[in-house]
């Protein structure tokens, strides 16, 4: 038993946080990380996440168990499996550890290798963790089942990928509510350029209407890549695209903004990217808009978004780093608080610690709220003081008092880092904003914040 | 039995990689041969591009291998691919479709770096790349192709 005990490969990975509000005394605790045990062609990893606060009584533990038996051709998937199938556009259940949005099924899979190409196989419930801001909520805790076969395969510098995944709802009154989605992905790599088409189709019964259902989706990209620069084209066509959440089609906008969620969608993005001696120049635009909107001069009802930047990064000959990025943004019922949100902004981030262990990032944001207009200022220092600690300083300015942020005009927090064997701890103490947060396509309202926080992250 | 234990113990986590240009690497025929840099990062994540660039720059003058991994998924291929052939990196880049390597490096937070020896034993983890850090790196892999000269002053 011993002997067998030492024969296992054991990994143990662990973020936990601790947060407490100054002014209400509430408190709240995370953890989450996995567990992994491994012994020859098999391993047990087992994701958790333990959360204790005054929202989420009692507290949640949560566990989610994967035994994966791996052969030389196929590979076994049995509890909580993740996957991505044609970028996002029929499938996306993944983490999002930025968003701290935990994507799994509950089922089994099969994946392994065919003659040219490889073959996906699933039958899963879904299962959903993700942070609004306050507590983690359960978002897809249903008995729908989810069943699906992808196959890709590839040749010379063509690939392809085709996919066809289907819904039950068990929790509807009627049994014939269903959704199906399918759909391919066709690429092509040559030395100069490649391109990439994304098709999808939705059918479905509406679960509540029981109407008959259906979508489309669409994401194109052509990359230019002559020898010196090349340049990156993205165009999407999103009609109600969306499948109950578990895809999350790809956006081609820098900003990680998908206005109406693959319901409405229709835009695209041209990023050009150029080398200089000692660093390089990239200039992107992109929009988004509504499907029933003709274009954003004149907006009907929709929600759209647009965007335009040119970011240059390049280093001084004593080393110092030094990235500059002025932009443009326009949000057309991104938030309910405006119609209209206009912001021209200019961002710098610099790395002085070649010669002085200071870096600084600074941004200068003006915005136009519909008649309202003000400005905002960012400073972030942070001081290294070897490369075990670090002290940061963050601040925020507003100079005018709007509503969504509670009237309040100033925003300063201090932090202190400490890196230790395997991970690091940090203490940060102050005041946070809040606001809108967008990442992978989804946005959610972030609560403003004032007390302190301590975070512990470790893995043995 | 030691040895036995010691070796499944220190395994090194990478075996056979498929980067972002679809080429395969068997890292076992790597890592024998330099230290190898493992870093994950993000295309959000300005600190791992920074200590990305960094790295870079330092891999024209020091002898050892690096694999960047991805955490932005199958959604945003497209947007890496043209991002890093626009910062014309001189390594390998793959993506970590289902984190699966973020889980088994034990990553929860980026950015996060690994360094391995020959042996495939892990000598430092780094939670960003400051000049102190970078400092380190340095003498680090000095002290590692240092070492390797002195016992097998063939091997460059």
């Amino acid at each position: 038993m011993w002997i067998l005990f030492l024969l296992l490969q054991i990994n143990l990975n662990n973020h936990s946080e601790y947060w407490l509000a100054q002014d209400s005394l509430s408190e709240h605790f995370e953890s989450y990380g996995s567990i992994i045990i491994k012994h020859g062609n098999f391993s047990l990893t087992t994701d958790y996440l333990v959360e204790d606060n005054l929202y989420s009584t009692p507290s949640k533990y949560r566990v989610f168990p994967t035994l994966v038996a791996t052969s030389k051709n196929f590979e076994l998937h049995v509890g909580y499996i993740q996957k991505t199938a044609i970028s996002g556009l029929l499938l996306n259940q993944t983490n999002d550890i930025q968003f701290k949005r935990f994507r799994y099924f509950k089922g089994l899979s099969i994946s392994g290798e065919i003659p040219g190409g490889a073959i996906y196989l699933f039958t899963a419930r879904p299962r959903d963790f993700i942070f609004d801001g306050i507590s983690y909520t359960s978002s897809q805790d249903t008995e729908d089942i989810l069943r699906g076969i992808l196959v890709s395969g590839e040749k010379n510098s063509l690939h392809a990928e085709a996919g066809y995944i289907r819904l039950n709802r068990r929790n509807m009154p009627a049994s014939y509510a269903f959704s199906e989605i399918m759909g391919t992905e066709l690429g092509l790599d040559r030395n100069k350029y490649s391109i990439t088409l994304d098709l999808a189709l939705k059918r479905g019964v509406n679960c509540i209407t029981y109407e008959r259902e259906k979508g489309y989706g669409m994401f194109t990209t052509l990359e230019i890549m002559p020898s010196s620069w090349n340049m990156l084209l993205q165009f999407a066509y999103y009609d109600s695209i969306d499948f109950d959440r578990y895809n999350l089609p790809p956006v081609p906008l820098k900003t990680e903004i998908l206005p109406s969620s693959g319901m409405r969608d229709r835009g695209g993005s041209i990023t050009f990217y150029y080398p200089l001696s000692g660093g390089n120049l990239e200039i992107g635009a992109g929009e988004l808009l509504d499907l029933t909107d003709n274009n954003l001069l004149s907006p009907s009802s929709g929600k759209a978004f647009q965007e335009a930047y040119i970011k240059t990064d390049f280093y001084t000959k004593k080393g110092v780093s030094i990235s500059l990025q002025p932009g443009y943004e326009r949000r057309l019922r991104i938030e309910p608080e405006y119609t209209t949100l206009k912001n021209f902004y200019l961002q710098s981030d610099i790395d002085l610690s070649s010669i002085f262990p200071v870096e600084m990032f600074s941004k200068l944001d003006k915005f136009k709220e519909d008649s309202i207009s003000y400005n905002r200022f960012t400073l972030n220092t942070t001081l290294y003081l070897s490369d075990k600690i670090n002290i940061q300083l963050l601040s925020e300015y507003a100079t005018r008092k709007i509503a969504r942020y509670d009237f309040e005009q100033f925003w300063p927090s201090l932090g202190i880092s400490f890196n230790i064997e395997g991970g690091y701890v940090s203490i940060f103490y102050g005041k946070q904003r809040g606001g809108l947060v967008c990442s992978g396509g989804m946005c959610r309202i972030t609560p403003k914040f004032n007390g302190l926080k301590l975070i512990f992250e470790k893995s043995i | 039995m030691n040895t036995l234990f010691l070796t499944i113990l220190l395994a090194f986590p990478l075996k056979k990689v498929t980067t972002i240009d679809q080429k395969r690497i068997d890292m076992d025929t790597i890592y024998t041969q330099k230290p190898v840099y493992i870093s994950f990062w993000a295309l959000w994540c300005s600190q791992c591009i920074k200590e990305l660039d960094k790295i870079n720059m330092l891999k024209d003058s020091l002898d050892f291998f690096v694999i960047a991994i991805n955490e932005d998924g199958n959604r945003k291929k497209a947007r890496v691919a043209s991002f890093i052939r626009g910062k014309k990196w001189n390594f390998h880049v793959m993506i970590d479709e289902r984190q699966k390597y973020m889980r088994e490096f034990g990553v929860l937070a980026l950015p996060s770096s690994f360094l391995y020896n020959r042996e495939g034993k892990l000598i430092k983890k780094f939670t960003g790349f400051s000049q102190s850090a970078e400092d380190k790196f340095i003498k680090i892999l000095d002290s590692l192709n240092a070492h390797v000269d002195t016992i097998s002053p063939s091997t460059n």
